[in-house]
C-alpha cells in the first residue's frame, strides 16, 4: 500500500505549549509517522522563538509560520497577551486571515493526499486548501466555541467552525461529549463524526508517593472560565475552614489570572493558594511529583488529557461530570462543577481517607495500561484510509 | 421423582444519602428516604405485588401442591410497614401454609465473618420480626449472600435450627451432586445445596439471547428438571426474588414462565417441596465439608465483591471494630443505625472488581462510583463515631473538675428569692438553706431548674439526670453535695 501523504494544520508545539493541544498534535504525528504516514506540518510559530523541537523521524516534516497566534485565544485572551507582549496587532480577524493565506501558499507547495486540521484557528487555510486541490478535509476538534465561551460565544469564530464542519468530509472529535456538541450545537450530522479519544505514553512506571503532612491540591490549565477556576477557589476555601494544613496550587496562566488572584484574597486564603504562572515541562514534572490530589472543575471539557497525566503520577483525581476524559477513564472521582460543597467534600474525603486514595490510584494505573497514542493513531489511520478509497 | 425446593431471597438495604464530610456532627439522619422509598415502590409495583400474585394463584390451582420458601431481611419488613397491601401479600402466602419462611440475620449483614455475638443477636432479632410479622419460628437457616462454612453450620445448628442453605458450588462438591441432602461436617445440621446451574438458567440466562437454551419455556425447563430422576432427590431453585420482574423485566415473558413451569414441573409427576418438608423426606447422603468460606456470589464463589479491595476492608473492620463499645454505650438508635450500616450492600457498592474494568454497568450501584460509595459510608460512620463517643462521655460518668468552676458571668443561677448561685458548691451550700417557697417555684410538677441549670450552664449531664426528678428539698441537696464532694475527691 502507498503510503498516506498528510497534509496537516496544527497549533502549537513543544517545548512551546499553552495547552494540552501541542502535545496532542505532537504525540499523534509521532504515532502516526510510526505506521507509515507521511506529516508536512504547518504550525503558527510566536515571533520571537523559532527552534523548533524535531520529532525524531523523518517521516515528518515542520513548516512555520510567524505569527503571534496561539492556541485558545479569544479577544479577550488576545488582549491580555497583546499586553503581556506589548506588541501591536490590530485584532484576531486581521490575525487569522495572514495565517490563512500563508498556510495556503506553503501548502500549494507541498504534495499530499489528505488534509488534517487541528481546530478553529487552521479551519480557513484547510478550507482553502482544499478548494485548490480538491483533496479531502479531516477537521480535528479538540474544543469549540461552545465550550470556551461557556454560553456567550464569539459569532465569529463560532460562524468559522460552523463553515468548516459544513465544508468538512470528516470530522474527529476527541471524546462523545464533543461529538454531542456538535450534532446539538452546530447541526451537523452525527454520521459525519467520528470520535477518537486522546491518550497518553503510559510506560507502565508506578510512582510511589511520599506521604508527607502537609499536602497539596493542584489546578492546573488555563485560568478561563470555562476550567472553572473560580469553583477552584470556593472549594479551596470550605476545605480550609475544615482543614488548616493544605496548601493549593493554581497553575497555569490565563485571562482571568487577575480576578482569580483578587478572589482568594477576598476571601482571605490569599496565603493558602499559590499561582505559579504558566509552567515549562520540567516545571510540570515537579508539581506532578509533589501534587497529592488533581483536581479539574470544567465548566466543559471536550477532553481534559491532564487528567490522564495526574493519573500517571499516581495523583487521585476529582473532574466535573462535563469532561470527555471520563468516556475512558473510570477511576477518578467525579463531582458537579459548581457543587462547591461536594468538591470540598471530595478533596478532604481524598486527603483523610487512605483507603480511598491508594485504591483510585492503583485502578487508574490499570486505565492508563489501556490507552495509548499507539491505538488511536490507527483509529485516525483507518478514517484517512476510509475517505481515500 | 424429583423434588424441587423453589426459595426466594427477598431484601433491600437502607440506601445512604450524600452524606459529607462537613456533616458530621450536624447531619441527624443517614439514610436517603426518598430514594429509599423510590426504589421500594418500583420493585412493588413491578416484582413484588406481581410476582406475590402469581405464586398466591399457583398454591390455589395446583391445590397446595405448588410450593415456595422466602427469607424477607428484617430491613425490607421495615421498610414495608409503610405498605400493609404488601405485607398483606407475603401473608397471605404463608398463611396458606405451602411457604417455609427461612432464617436470617435481620440486617443482611456479613456478621457470621466478622462477630459471631453479632450474628447471633442478629439472627435472634429476625426470628422476633418474623414471630411478630408471620407468626413463625422459622427452623431452616439462610446466611447473607449464602455464606458458608462448617463453622456457620455448627453455629447455626446450635440456636436450633435444622437446615442450612448453601452453594451447590464444584470446588467443594468434586464428584458429588447438589441434589442430595448432605449433613454438615461434625454436625447434625441438614445442607441444601443451590443447584446453581438450572437456577442461574432462570435468575440470569432467562433473557440471554445468545444462550443456547433461550428462549426457556416452562416446557424445557420442567423436562431438564425431569431428567434428574434417578440420579438425584432434589433440585433446590435458589435465587432473588427480584428476578421476577426486576432483574428480569416483564417484557422478557419472565412471568408467564413463572405461571407455567411449576404446573409443567406437577404433570411431570415431579413435586415441590419446601426445605423443612425437604429434610424432613430426605436424610443426608453423606457428610459434606465445607473448610472455606463459600458464597453464592460471582464466578469466585468468595466475598471478595464485599471485602475484596482496601476500602472494604477498612469500612467493615472500623465498623465492626465499634461492637463492643456502641453495645456497652450506644442508645437504641445508634446501634440501630451501627446495624443498618452492616447490611452488606453498603460494602458491596464499594466494589471496584467490575468498575476497574470499565464495565460499570454490570451491578448496581446508586452511587456514582465506588469510591464515592465509601466516602459516604466512612463520613457516617465518622459521625457515628462521634456520637459513641458523646454517649460514652455521658455514660461513663463523665467527671470533670471544670463542672466546680464558677459560671461565666451572666449565667448565674437567679434565684426567686434574689439570691444569686455562681457555682456548684454554691448550690450545694445554698440549696439546703432555701425557703420552702422558694425551692417548689423552682422544682414542681412542670419544671425543674436546678436540673436545666446544671446540664446546661455547668454542663454535668449525670448531675442533672440524676436530679431532674428529685421532689424533695433534703433529697435534693444530699445528692447534689454528694457529686460536689466527689468532684472534689478527683
Amino acid at each position: 500500500m502507498k503510503d498516506i501523504k498528510v497534509l496537516m494544520f496544527g497549533w502549537e508545539f513543544p517545548p512551546h505549549t499553552v495547552g494540552g493541544l501541542g502535545k496532542v498534535t505532537y504525540h499523534l504525528s509521532n504515532a502516526l509517522a510510526d505506521l507509515g504516514v507521511k506529516i508536512s506540518l504547518i504550525l503558527p510559530i510566536r515571533g520571537k522563538s523559532n527552534n523548533l523541537k524535531i520529532i525524531p523521524t523523518n517521516l515528518i516534516s515542520i513548516k512555520g509560520i510567524k505569527t503571534f497566534l496561539t492556541p485558545y485565544l479569544n479577544e479577550r485572551s488576545y488582549q491580555y497577551q497583546l499586553e503581556e507582549e506589548s506588541k501591536i496587532y490590530v485584532n484576531l480577524r486581521d490575525e487569522i486571515n495572514r495565517f490563512t493565506k500563508r498556510g495556503v501558499e506553503i501548502a500549494k507547495q507541498e504534495d499530499f493526499d489528505i488534509i488534517h486540521c487541528h481546530d478553529w484557528m487552521t479551519f480557513p487555510a484547510g478550507i482553502e486548501t482544499k478548494k485548490f486541490s480538491g483533496k479531502k478535509l479531516i477537521l480535528h476538534v479538540h474544543t469549540t466555541e461552545l465550550d470556551r465561551g461557556c454560553g456567550g460565544c464569539n459569532p465569529f469564530v463560532y460562524n468559522i467552525e460552523l463553515n468548516a464542519f459544513e465544508k468538512a468530509d470528516k470530522i474527529i472529535a476527541v471524546s462523545n461529549y464533543t461529538k454531542n456538541k456538535i450534532v446539538e450545537g452546530y447541526g451537523i450530522s452525527k454520521d459525519k463524526i467520528e470520535v477518537v479519544h486522546n491518550a497518553i505514553e503510559f510506560n507502565g512506571e508506578k510512582k510511589n508517593k511520599k506521604s508527607k503532612r502537609k499536602k497539596i491540591i493542584l489546578f492546573f490549565g488555563r485560568l478561563s472560565l470555562h476550567k472553572g477556576p473560580d469553583y477552584f477557589i470556593r472549594a479551596a476555601k470550605k476545605v480550609l475552614d475544615y482543614k488548616k494544613d493544605v496548601l493549593f496550587v493554581m497553575a497555569g496562566s490565563g485571562e482571568l489570572l487577575p480576578e482569580m488572584i483578587d478572589l482568594s484574597c477576598n476571601l482571605g486564603i490569599g496565603d493558602k493558594i499559590l499561582f505559579t504562572g504558566r509552567l515549562k515541562e520540567d516545571e510540570v514534572e515537579k508539581i506532578y511529583e509533589i501534587a497529592d490530589l488533581y483536581v479539574l472543575p470544567s465548566v466543559s471539557e471536550p477532553f481534559g488529557i491532564t487528567v490522564l497525566e495526574a493519573a500517571s503520577n499516581g495523583i487521585p483525581v476529582i473532574i466535573s461530570k462535563n469532561c470527555g476524559v471520563k468516556e475512558i477513564f473510570n477511576n477518578c472521582l467525579e463531582v458537579d462543577f459548581w457543587d462547591v460543597d461536594e468538591i470540598a467534600n471530595k478533596m478532604i474525603s481524598v486527603l483523610e481517607y487512605e483507603p480511598a486514595r491508594m485504591e483510585i490510584t492503583e485502578n487508574a494505573y490499570r486505565d492508563l495500561e489501556k490507552i495509548s497514542w499507539k491505538k488511536q493513531a490507527s483509529h485516525v489511520l483507518n478514517i484517512y484510509n476510509s475517505l481515500l478509497r | 421423582m424429583v423434588s424441587v425446593c423453589f426459595y426466594l431471597h427477598v431484601h433491600q438495604p437502607f440506601r445512604l444519602k450524600n452524606f459529607r464530610i462537613f456533616d458530621i456532627g450536624k447531619e441527624k439522619n443517614y439514610f436517603d428516604e426518598e430514594r429509599n422509598r423510590m426504589y421500594l415502590e418500583r420493585i412493588i409495583k413491578k416484582s413484588y405485588l406481581p410476582t406475590n400474585q402469581i405464586l398466591l394463584d399457583l398454591i390455589h390451582k395446583t391445590d397446595g401442591k405448588f410450593k415456595v420458601s422466602f427469607s424477607i431481611t428484617g430491613v425490607l419488613l421495615e421498610q414495608l410497614e409503610n405498605y400493609p397491601k404488601v405485607l398483606e401479600s407475603f401473608k397471605k402466602i404463608v398463611d396458606t401454609g405451602c411457604c417455609d419462611l427461612v432464617g436470617e440475620t435481620y440486617y443482611h449483614s456479613l456478621a457470621s465473618v466478622f462477630s459471631l455475638s453479632e450474628f447471633k443477636r442478629q439472627i435472634k432479632k429476625q426470628e422476633k420480626k418474623l414471630k411478630e410479622v408471620f407468626g413463625i419460628k422459622p427452623k431452616i437457616f439462610r446466611n447473607t449472600e449464602l455464606v458458608y462454612q462448617n463453622e456457620i453450620g455448627k453455629f447455626v445448628e446450635r440456636l436450633g435450627y435444622k437446615g442450612i442453605l448453601a452453594e451447590g458450588w464444584d470446588k467443594v462438591l468434586e464428584w458429588r451432586s447438589p441434589c442430595f441432602v448432605y449433613k454438615g461436617k461434625d454436625s447434625n445440621i441438614c445442607v441444601l445445596l443451590k443447584h446453581y446451574k438450572l437456577s442461574d438458567d432462570i435468575a440470569f440466562r432467562f433473557s440471554e439471547r445468545k444462550w443456547e437454551g433461550w428462549p426457556l419455556t416452562a416446557d424445557k425447563f420442567s423436562n431438564w428438571i425431569n431428567k434428574h430422576n434417578g440420579n438425584g432427590n432434589i433440585i433446590n431453585l435458589f435465587m432473588d426474588y427480584e428476578t421476577f420482574g426486576e432483574h428480569q423485566w416483564k417484557e422478557t415473558g419472565i412471568f408467564e414462565f413463572l405461571k407455567h413451569f411449576p404446573l409443567k414441573v406437577l404433570k411431570n409427576g415431579d413435586e415441590f417441596l419446601t426445605p423443612t418438608e425437604t429434610i424432613k423426606k430426605y436424610k443426608p447422603v453423606a457428610e459434606i465439608d465445607f473448610p472455606n468460606i463459600v458464597s453464592w456470589a460471582d464466578t469466585e464463589r468468595d466475598l471478595s465483591a464485599w471485602i475484596g479491595n482496601r476500602m472494604q476492608k477498612a469500612a467493615s473492620s472500623e465498623l465492626y471494630s465499634l461492637e463492643k463499645e456502641i453495645l456497652k454505650y450506644g442508645d437504641r438508635k445508634l446501634i440501630d443505625n451501627w446495624r443498618k450500616l452492616q447490611t452488606a450492600d453498603h460494602l458491596y457498592y464499594m466494589c471496584t472488581k467490575w468498575f476497574a474494568d470499565g464495565d460499570v454497568h454490570k451491578y448496581f450501584n446508586p452511587y456514582r462510583s465506588p469510591y464515592d460509595a465509601f466516602i459516604i459510608f466512612m463520613n457516617i460512620l465518622n459521625d457515628l463515631k462521634l456520637k459513641l463517643e458523646i454517649n460514652k462521655k455521658i455514660k461513663t460518668n463523665y467527671m470533670d473538675k471544670n463542672f466546680l468552676r464558677r459560671v461565666e458571668e451572666g449565667k448565674e443561677f437567679y434565684c426567686r428569692n434574689g439570691k444569686i448561685i455562681c457555682s456548684l458548691e454554691e448550690l450545694a451550700r445554698e440549696i439546703k438553706k432555701l425557703d420552702p417557697e422558694t425551692f417548689l417555684h423552682h422544682v414542681n410538677e412542670e419544671k425543674n431548674d436546678f436540673a436545666n441549670w446544671i446540664e446546661n450552664v455547668i454542663g454535668d449531664i449525670v448531675l442533672a439526670n440524676r436530679i431532674k426528678r428529685i421532689k424533695r428539698q433534703s433529697t435534693m441537696s444530699r445528692v447534689i453535695t454528694a457529686r460536689v464532694a466527689r468532684l472534689n475527691l478527683l
